[in-house]
């Protein structure tokens, strides 16, 4: 099998973009950055055990604790890496997928998606704005919740600027939102909890950094 | 800038503001358990007959000639009348606090009401009234997953309510199971920080107070047996007897005490068949005022009525947690000729059986959520599952002469059964929970 090795070959260089840049129409972007957004917490939670008063099983727990919103309503922020690639139909409409991995305070999602970026402006110019825009499903990562967590729908509409360093090669600077879905089924004893299902929507700004080539 | 644009630089302000929050809700069901006390004055207020009402949890039924009686579980009783098992008529409801179990001999309905044995004139099921109550000398009890005492010292019941609970909390997407305040999420890096952390954040929970959950062992089905002149009544760990000699005046009798955890109680030819948690007793009660235990037969740790027919007992046994106890379910089938020595002759693995009733040799099985299960029972050694009618919520089960009563969470069933493998359905009295 000949054929297999030469795919491969062929598959990155197009990917690098080296070997013949006139003709490749594949392009990689690489960006990190946070995704900050913030929490509203209630004040207190319905009710609890006060005293033999009601009782209420935990959000994060089995086992029969107190719950009780520890965190005040603050921002958050969360590393987000992504790999968008791309095929370059032309300027303004590159279809591609996206994977990478966002954290959510204690949550770890892949995300893979699959988005739309392009050019906002007509002629070719050092300084190129772009819009991308994107939707896909975030897959649980690691967490101490393992396989209680689930992960979720989202989707992410950005804009950005490219700034040309070569004939294929740019730096990227993007913002946009994000809206993620996840969810938490907790463990219970089937006796006195019956079911712990938690909802989890993190709308968010995104902020990333990155280059393209 | 000019109008327009800072209008827009408002709006993406506003929408900023207002949609990048996290926005997380857990919804929790759970049992939750409400405390109560009842005051003695008020539980003993005369019990009157009130409209017919619907069925919410029902409990235990009882059959007396055309009358069909359902225990509405610590609320009251359902008076039917089922003359035609096809078209069942609510007639009244007696509400009795704390009520569990009855049984009626004549027109005198007994029923418990926590520390109290009240004895009801049903002559006129439509407008039934109190004739007299003595005490049981139980003062607590366990019903479901609740228990009940009596404090002397205060003429209070204590007892609480079980709800099941729906509840939509807001919370904070866990954010604080992080020790440190960090622009970034630590657990980056893996999940050892937030794994310490959880284990801090419980620690600083579970000093707070009380959580041992208000729970008990599992239910049970009949715990009354009015054999003669007498009422045969039991609790956890004792057999009662009350004297019904005079039905209107209910005299208490002598007390045996018993030793395991007493689930049922089953009369059968002068004998009574009590089913407990470890085993099962057979007493003699030629002598009904002296019952004589005759034998005790032993079985892994689990809940289990039972049934007798001819020379043979049939138990389920239920290792639910419920039972805080084994794990095996199983249907027993005991050789009885000898009753100073019960032999097993099989024991048979069945999922999830609750209340059983025998009408040789066709064994009816409730299995709770998991149907109801005809089985065959012709050749003790060798049952044989015949049918199973897996759409009937089925606890407990009376068979009589060419009907069979279901009761379960949902409702009343009655069927005929002409063949015993199958049943048809008569009527149904829907049960709806109050939550």
């Amino acid at each position: 099998m000949k054929l297999l090795p030469q795919i491969v070959v062929l598959l990155l260089l197009s990917l690098s973009g080296r070997a013949q840049p006139e003709l490749s129409h594949w392009q990689t972007d690489i960006t990190f950055g946070v995704q900050a957004g913030k929490v509203n917490t209630e004040s207190s939670p319905n009710s609890y055990w006060a005293g033999g008063g009601d009782f209420i099983a935990p959000v994060y727990q089995p086992a029969y604790y107190y719950y009780y919103p520890v965190d005040a309503t603050r921002n958050r922020y969360g590393l987000s890496i992504q790999v968008f690639e791309g095929y370059r139909l032309n300027h303004w409409l590159i279809p591609g997928i996206t994977a990478g991995v966002d954290w959510y305070d204690n949550t770890q999602l892949f995300p893979v998606a699959i988005g739309v970026r392009g050019d906002l402006l007509k002629n070719e110019r050092r300084i190129m704005p772009f819009y991308s825009l994107e939707s896909g499903y975030g897959f649980r990562g690691f967490s101490y919740h393992g396989n209680q967590l689930h992960g979720g729908w989202s989707w992410s509409p950005g804009v950005g600027i490219r700034i040309k360093t070569g004939n294929k090669t740019a730096y990227i600077v993007s913002v946009g939102y994000k809206h993620q879905e996840a969810k938490l089924v907790s463990p219970t004893d089937g006796y006195t909890t019956l079911s712990l299902i938690e909802t989890r929507r993190y709308n968010r700004l995104f902020f990333r950094m990155g280059f393209s080539f | 800038m000019d109008t327009k644009q800072l209008l827009i630089a408002c709006l993406i302000a506003i929408w900023g503001l207002t949609a990048c929050s996290d926005k997380c809700e857990q919804t929790r069901v759970y049992r939750k358990y409400t405390p109560l006390q009842v005051k003695l004055t008020d539980l003993r207020q005369p019990v009157k007959s009130t409209a017919p009402r619907g069925l919410e949890e029902p409990g235990k039924i009882y059959v007396k000639d055309s009358y069909l009686f359902i225990i509405e579980t610590k609320q009251g009783i359902h008076v039917i009348d089922n003359t035609d098992p096809a078209n069942p008529r609510p007639l009244s409801f007696i509400p009795v606090p704390g009520t569990v179990d009855l049984a009626v001999r004549d027109n005198i309905l007994y029923a418990d009401s926590y520390i109290d044995l009240v004895a009801l004139d049903i002559s006129n099921p439509t407008t039934v009234r109190e004739v007299s109550r003595i005490q049981t000398g139980f003062t607590s009890g366990l019903v479901g997953r609740t228990n009940w005492s009596y404090n002397p010292a205060n003429d209070y019941i204590s007892d609480s309510k079980e709800e099941v609970v729906t509840e939509v909390v807001k919370t904070d997407c866990e954010s604080n199971l992080n020790i440190v305040p960090y622009p970034f999420a630590i657990p980056w890096f893996g999940w050892y920080y937030s794994y310490a952390a959880f284990d801090l954040s419980s620690a600083s929970k579970s000093s707070i107070g009380q959580i041992t959950p208000n729970t008990g062992t599992g239910g049970s089905t009949a715990r009354f047996a009015a054999v003669g002149d007498n009422l045969y009544v039991v609790n956890q760990n004792s057999l009662q007897l009350i004297n019904i000699a005079d039905p209107a005046h209910p005299q208490r009798g002598a007390k045996a005490q018993l030793n395991w955890n007493v689930e049922t109680i089953f009369p059968y030819r002068q004998k009574l068949f009590i089913g407990t948690n470890q085993g099962m007793y057979i007493y003699d009660i030629s002598q009904p005022a002296d019952p004589k235990l005759l034998s005790s037969y032993d079985h892994i740790r689990a809940c289990d009525p039972v049934v007798v027919e001819g020379n043979y007992a049939y138990i389920t046994l239920r290792g639910t947690n419920a039972c805080r106890t084994g794990s095996s379910d199983l249907l027993e089938i005991v050789d009885i000729s000898n009753l100073s020595s019960p032999k097993r002759v099989v024991s048979y693995p069945l999922e999830n059986p609750y209340g059983l009733a025998i009408n040789y040799p066709t064994l009816y099985v409730g299995r709770g959520g998991k149907g109801l299960q005809v089985i065959d029972v012709t050749d003790p050694v060798n049952p044989k599952i015949q049918r199973t009618y897996a759409e009937v919520n089925a606890l407990d089960l009376i068979p009589l002469n060419k009907t069979l009563l279901v009761i379960g969470t949902d409702g009343l069933y009655q069927y005929a059964y002409s063949q015993s493998a199958s049943l048809q359905l008569l009527s149904k009295i829907s049960a709806k929970k109050p939550y």
